[in-house]
């Protein structure tokens, strides 16, 4: 069977986003693979265009449903930065607690999917059962299980309790000895080993051409964590290792991301030990005149870029750079010459999150288009790749 | 004609019809127990039987596939070859070399279940059906090498004279094949390469709806009946009723623990294995050679 083609997507059972991935085939190898996208565009940008600050947080914190807290992050910390105000040291520790809490569930439900992707099940479901405990967490601390809405400009909306913080460190070591434990099968499991070892190889000097971030690039051996290069939040305070591997293929990376879970389990006692005591300030309303500044967080899935300009208490403009977008454009390379069976593997070993990263572009000349930056990228920007 | 026939003959249609409930309670006991093993609470036991009534209940849907009369044929051709099997396993069909149409029947089932996939109209329905053909190149025939060994071995000439019992110690490389077949054929992981969800979605049953899938559906828990009980016929040949159930209960359970702890191995991984497992079924075969001549 030769020359055929397979659409993965827009509905598939591997991809758990609307996007597709058009493949050519020659028998069971993947001659090459195109992604076409376009299907989850919300239009965030133009939603926070002319919303007052208050207003336009409530937007940044529902662009992701996994990471929602780092996008609200990521915009309080731009509007903070224009105010020229630093937070009192206990509102850094809790908002640097929601986002290492954050990253361990969404983690968790990554490694789950992955499992899923390959068959592994049993596995999927322990993940997902042992995910419930970081969702109580955030319940106790937030108020909420999905959306954190805990940020407001210069403070937090709740403050933690002394009985939170057992609660906290029981579940951190409940969760410690669950990861242990799938540690040890992952690193045994023949089977696993089978399917992700070997499969979507990104070297080093490629990572770096095709601007990789988060524990995809860490996997290829590229230390370009925000927590340590441009530390935020409680994050100077904090003595934390950057787990870093240089072979880059998906075992890696899940290996990564495990050994990354287990390093926030660390932080988080470290911010639970060293909680200063103080009164967090209440949430007043603010005003800026006039205001332009940009903002770096390290979301799950990597760097979450925010450039935001305010004209009469109004976002004039703000662009969001999420790190599925700069991670997904080598996804076709990485499909060539590869069997259709690793498909799901490849993909979900990048952590893509496609509604949070479709932007369009409106190039404006003779000939007015309407395009997505993945399109645009490819069609005009060839020196980037 | 005596009384004797008509008993006969009713008691085989009781005994077939009795394969359809006891082949959907046991797969409602499957997911249920896999459920349990995955921490979840899982369906009601009785879940297939619902999910039989609501598809046997639905309109057929609109594709295109049902222009085809093979599209719609095959299903039925399917569920009755994999349903005459049973005929083997209660004694209704003897004679000499019946073991020959067995696996006949069997390769048959299979290939009617590539065949769905052809005739359907989705490229994922045709992708499921040239795993399954790339790999029953070695999973039929290590299976008919396997048949043939506990028949030679038996030195009978008829399924229903095979009367030696626990032949898995006698015969540990074919039986050990013969398990490792059994998670093919059933589609059970790791070896369940043809139906891959994430990679090419329904695979062969993609495109098929109602009473089509209904009835595919329930050929596939009648093949993991069918598969269990030829395990304990050829490896046990147990006597006693007692035996069997907790032999039948060991099987079933170790189908599970297959499923429930291990991940999918890709096409060509399976592959590679079954070559593996044709090789050691024949090596099991020339033992033969040196245990009885």
């Amino acid at each position: 069977m030769h020359d055929f083609s397979l659409p993965i997507g827009p509905v598939n059972p591997s991809i758990k986003e609307p996007a597709c991935i058009q493949l050519n085939l020659d028998g069971n190898m993947i001659k090459n693979a195109k992604l076409n996208l376009g299907y989850a565009h919300k239009g965030v940008e133009h939603l926070l265009e002319g919303k007052k600050i208050e207003q336009a947080l409530y937007i940044a914190q529902r662009i992701c449903g996994i990471c929602s807290f780092c996008h609200s992050n990521g915009f309080n910390q731009s509007i903070e930065k224009i105010l020229d105000y630093d937070a009192p040291k206990r509102v850094k520790y809790i908002r640097t607690l929601v986002t290492e809490l954050e990253r361990i569930q969404s983690h968790m439900l990554w490694m789950g999917f992955m499992f899923h992707e390959f068959g592994f099940e049993t596995m999927f479901q322990y993940l997902l059962r042992d995910r419930e405990h970081v969702l109580q967490l955030f319940e106790r601390v937030t108020g909420g299980r999905v959306h954190h809405a805990i940020n407001k400009p210069k403070t937090v909306r709740y403050d933690l309790k002394k009985q939170d913080i057992t609660f906290i460190l029981e579940k951190m070591d409940l969760l410690e000895k669950q990861f242990k434990k799938y540690f040890g099968i992952i690193k045994k499991d023949g089977v696993t080993k089978e399917r992700l070892v070997d499969v979507g190889l990104i070297s080093k000097k490629r990572a770096k051409r095709f601007c990789l971030v988060g524990p995809t690039a860490r996997a290829s051996g590229i230390n370009n964590d925000i927590r340590d290069k441009h530390p935020y939040d409680a994050y100077p305070y904090l003595d934390f290792e950057v787990i870093m591997r240089k072979k880059g293929d998906a075992y890696t990376r899940l290996i990564v991301r495990l050994l990354e879970v287990l390093e926030s389990i660390k932080i988080i006692r470290q911010l639970m030990k060293g909680l200063p005591e103080q009164k967090i300030p209440e949430a007043k309303l603010i005003f800026i005149e006039k205001g332009m500044s940009t903002s770096q967080v390290e979301a799950p899935r990597g760097e979450n870029f925010y450039f935001t300009t305010i004209k009469n208490n109004k976002v004039d403009r703000a662009k969001i750079r999420t790190p599925t977008f700069a991670v997904i454009n080598i996804l076709p390379t990485l499909l060539e010459n590869r069997p259709v069976g690793d498909v799901p593997v490849i993909l979900h070993s990048l952590d893509p999150c496609f509604s949070c990263m479709e932007r369009v572009i409106i190039v404006k000349d003779k000939k007015r288009e309407v395009i997505d930056e993945h399109t645009f990228l490819h069609k005009y920007c060839d020196h980037h790749h | 004609m005596n009384i004797h026939f008509y008993t006969n003959i009713v008691t085989i249609i009781i005994s077939m019809l009795m394969m359809l409930p006891v082949a959907l309670l046991l797969d409602g006991i499957f997911r249920k127990l896999l459920a349990k093993a995955h921490n979840r609470v899982g369906p009601s036991i009785f879940q297939p039987f619902y999910d039989l009534f609501k598809l046997f209940e639905k309109k057929r849907s609109d594709s295109a596939g049902y222009k085809s009369l093979f599209f719609r044929v095959v299903p039925v051709l399917y569920f009755l070859s994999t349903y005459s099997l049973f005929l083997f396993i209660l004694g209704v069909i003897q004679f000499q070399f019946d073991f020959i149409l067995l696996i006949y029947m069997i390769v048959l089932s299979s290939a009617l279940y590539i065949l769905l996939g052809l005739v359907s109209n989705s490229p994922f329905g045709v992708f499921g059906s040239m795993r399954d053909m790339l790999l029953m190149i070695c999973y039929e025939v290590a299976l008919t090498v396997c048949i043939f060994s506990f028949i030679v071995y038996s030195d009978v000439l008829s399924l229903s004279q095979v009367n030696q019992s626990w032949l898995l110690f006698k015969l540990p490389l074919v039986s050990i094949c013969m398990v490792v077949i059994t998670l093919v054929e059933t589609r059970i992981t790791p070896f369940d390469t043809t139906d891959a969800e994430p990679e090419i979605m329904g695979s062969v049953e993609t495109e098929f709806s109602g009473r089509s899938l209904g009835l595919l559906e329930l050929s596939r828990q009648l093949r993991f009946l069918f598969f269990i009980l030829l395990l304990i016929r050829f490896l046990f040949n147990p006597v006693s009723a007692v035996s069997f159930i907790i032999l039948f209960i060991l099987m079933f359970f170790i189908l599970l623990l297959s499923e429930a702890t291990s991940a999918r191995f890709r096409t060509d991984q399976t592959f590679n294995w079954l070559i593996i497992v044709l090789m050691l079924s024949v090596m099991g075969f020339i033992r033969i050679h040196f245990l009885v001549w």
